[in-house]
């Protein structure tokens, strides 16, 4: 017996305390408080994980506390934490009028709803489970998106709604279809745990299991984004709060992507374990050069962020695709920089909007004459998000170069040319935002406190990680998956 | 032998629910179709558990009954009642045309089936083909409907196809995982029926024309 359960704990003290709490500023603090204690206890753990060699297992295995999953687990709980103090400032510069007080105690409850059901996603070890908390992440952000209840959050909230709730569908469906094949072997109700599968996959007819992982790649494929399943992903991140926003771009897509991670890894050893590689390379340059060319055509500030994020999202998937040592650690290397610096961009859109109450890129100009500060932390993660050195990404962009220069010399031409398009395309559309003269003044602001601390922290440590590596949170992971995929 | 016929009559009926359900033009209905429907996956599972007595599958029965023939259609009756839906939906396309598009996805599904005729039990096939087949009747029911409400029923529709292959091809999963899934489907309802009365209070219909402002512009 192990204590990893105390993990979920913060979670579900705030989901249970911070309902009930009616002052606006203390709810928001506790909420804080209580994700500083899970990222303090995520830290632990993994800390302890990365000096063990064995997985622990808790509540009769259905969650497993692994590498792969420390390294997720201490991700999304940082950018909980930071998330969640951002929260703070961002909901008292809101207007009063805009967020009424219950919608309000919705804001909390949802979030470390959303919190706890990636939690779970992460730690889950029976792939039942794993649909319910995937299920459980969409319908708590869906409240969060549409917590403005403007026509275009509902609108936009709707459009999450169906798409994933459609592609998540289709997830239970490969989710069943697996089951199915584990039932052959008689397993009974074990035949849902992820430790068993892995074990029983090669004996399980490869037809079958080819069925179950299209389907489970279009379910949780649909939540990361995949082009032509991407149509709510801009809509949803720019409609949404911006912490919102900065979540599902920073947490949710790489937790969707892990899911597919998981049952990759899960194929390893059968005679179709070409074709997950197959399928993540494949969606991953449709995504990048996709979302490179619509770059260029995005007006507003989060829409260019989303399609930023879905042109990452698929270097991503392109590095898990080709699966060898070097490519994983770019790929890990890239999910822990992008969800730093894209979170931190989020904040920095969120501060703008604020002050100019506007998103729309034309309309914002000259933001270093307006307000200086959050003019810097916009200007260094749009320059982390290009990939300019010393950021971070500029690392795990090269190493990806590099890893599919050794896979495949002519994926090499798309890949380079998607990544110059998304530069070319953020470039031209951000450079006038900060540089221009302007007669705008800005609105005044309840608070400045917490409004530029998680960003200034989050874009330190790309840059830092571009300069020292932190290869002490990497190389044992890969170590763990790149000896089986 | 009568078992799996019998098996079988249900879940062509459910097959035959869904695509009547494209035919409608009420969307009360299309509502009384879906209840019907969550009645036939009741009595499949509870054929099921008859056959086979086993306490998963006389769980998941009870399961299945308290939200899908109790909960979910009080709710679903409820909110016509509250929203006074009796309006009439046009589809994108016309009807004829919608029948045919609905042949061909349930072709697609019976060839997608018999695929795997090697791996899955004779008496099964028909069974895991229909429900497949009902799947990708649903996802018609989502695209071709310019109405919100439809879409959800859609949504309700897919979740039935996946529940009745569960149970056709195994004794149904483990019943907390059962649980836990019918638990996010009835939450995922509630959210949608939220969302339903904020759309109608903005715009004082469902036509989905209303909401398609989001678009990429060029």
């Amino acid at each position: 017996m192990n204590n990893i359960g105390l993990l979920l704990l913060p979670s579900i003290l705030a989901i249970i305390v911070l309902p009930w709490i009616a002052n606006r500023k203390g709810a928001a603090y506790l909420s804080a408080l209580l994700a500083t204690l899970g990222f303090v206890i995520a830290a632990y753990f993994s800390y302890r994980m990365y000096h063990n060699s064995q997985p622990l297992f808790f509540a009769y295995h259905w969650l497993i506390y692994d590498k792969l999953s420390a390294f997720f687990i201490l991700l999304n709980a940082f950018i909980g934490m930071t998330t969640s103090y951002y929260a703070i400032s961002y909901l008292l510069n809101e207007d009063i009028t805009h967020l009424h007080p219950l919608i309000y105690r919705f804001y909390h409850t949802g979030y470390h709803l959303f919190i706890l059901s990636m939690l779970v996603v992460l730690l889950s070890n029976n792939i039942g489970i794993m649909w319910i908390a995937m299920e459980l992440a969409t319908i708590s952000s869906v409240v969060l998106v549409g917590l403005y209840q403007t026509p275009q959050a509902l609108e936009a909230a709707w459009k999450y709604l169906i798409l994933c709730g459609v592609g998540i569908g289709f997830a239970l469906l490969g989710t069943v279809i697996l089951y199915f094949g584990a039932s052959t072997q008689h397993l009974g109700s074990e035949g849902l745990l992820w430790t068993n599968l892995i074990k029983i996959t090669p004996l399980i007819p490869p037809k079958l299991l080819a069925i179950s992982f299209v389907f489970l790649f279009v379910g949780y494929g649909t939540k990361v984004g995949f082009v032509p399943l991407h149509n709510w992903l801009p809509d949803a991140h720019a409609e949404g709060p911006a912490p919102i926003s900065a979540l599902l771009s920073g947490l949710l897509l790489n937790v969707a992507l892990f899911a597919l991670l998981r049952f990759k890894w899960m194929l390893s050893d059968t005679s179709i374990h070409y074709l997950p590689s197959i399928l993540l390379i494949t969606f991953g340059f449709i995504g990048v050069l996709f979302a490179a060319l619509s770059l260029f055509r995005q007006r507003q500030l989060k829409r260019l962020f989303a399609y930023s994020s879905i042109e990452h999202l698929g270097l991503i998937s392109i590095a898990f695709g080709i699966g060898s040592p070097l490519a994983l650690f770019a790929g890990l290397l890239h999910v822990l920089m992008h969800s730093l610096s894209k979170t931190a961009a989020f904040f920095m859109c969120g501060n703008v909007m604020q002050t100019t109450h506007t998103q729309t890129i034309s309309k914002i100009r000259g933001l270093f004459q307006q307000t200086p500060l959050t003019a810097i932390l916009l200007l260094i993660s749009i320059l982390a998000i290009m990939g300019l050195p010393p950021s971070g990404l500029f690392v795990s962009e090269l190493l990806l170069i590099l890893a599919t220069l050794k896979f495949n010399l002519w994926l090499l031409i798309p890949l380079v040319l998607g990544l110059v398009l998304a530069f070319l395309a953020i470039l031209l559309k951000c450079q006038p935002l900060f540089f221009s003269n302007t007669t705008q003044t800005p609105l005044p602001l309840q608070t400045r406190s917490n409004r530029y601390w998680p960003a200034a922290l989050h874009l330190l440590l790309v840059i830092l990680a571009g300069i020292f590596v932190p290869a002490f949170l990497i190389a044992p992971v890969v170590h763990t998956v790149a000896g089986v995929l | 032998m009568i078992i799996n016929s019998w098996l079988l009559f249900l879940i062509s009926l459910m097959l035959l629910s869904s695509t009547l359900m494209i035919m409608q033009s009420h969307i009360t209905s299309l509502i009384k179709l879906l209840i019907l429907q969550n009645i036939i996956l009741a009595c499949y599972i509870l054929t099921k558990a008859l056959h086979h007595p086993e306490l998963a599958l006389w769980i998941s029965f009870a399961i299945t009954t308290f939200i899908k023939v109790i909960v979910l259609p009080v709710l679903l009756w409820k909110l016509t009642r509250f929203l006074k839906l009796s309006g009439r939906i046009e589809p994108i396309v016309n009807k004829a045309t919608l029948l045919i598009i609905a042949t061909v996805m349930i072709l697609f599904g019976l060839l997608l089936g018999h695929k795997t005729a090697v791996i899955i039990p004779h008496a099964l096939l028909s069974g895991f083909s229909l429900g497949l087949a009902n799947a990708f009747v649903a996802v018609i029911l989502i695209i071709f409907r310019r109405k919100a409400v439809s879409q959800v029923i859609g949504l309700l529709v897919l979740e039935n196809s996946i529940f009745i292959i569960a149970a056709t091809l195994s004794t149904g999963f483990p019943w907390l995982i059962e649980l836990g899934m019918s638990f996010d489907i009835l939450m995922g309802f509630m959210i949608f029926t939220l969302f339903l009365i904020r759309i109608r209070q903005q715009y004082g219909s469902f036509q989905m024309s209303h909401i398609e402002k989001l678009r990429e512009r060029v």
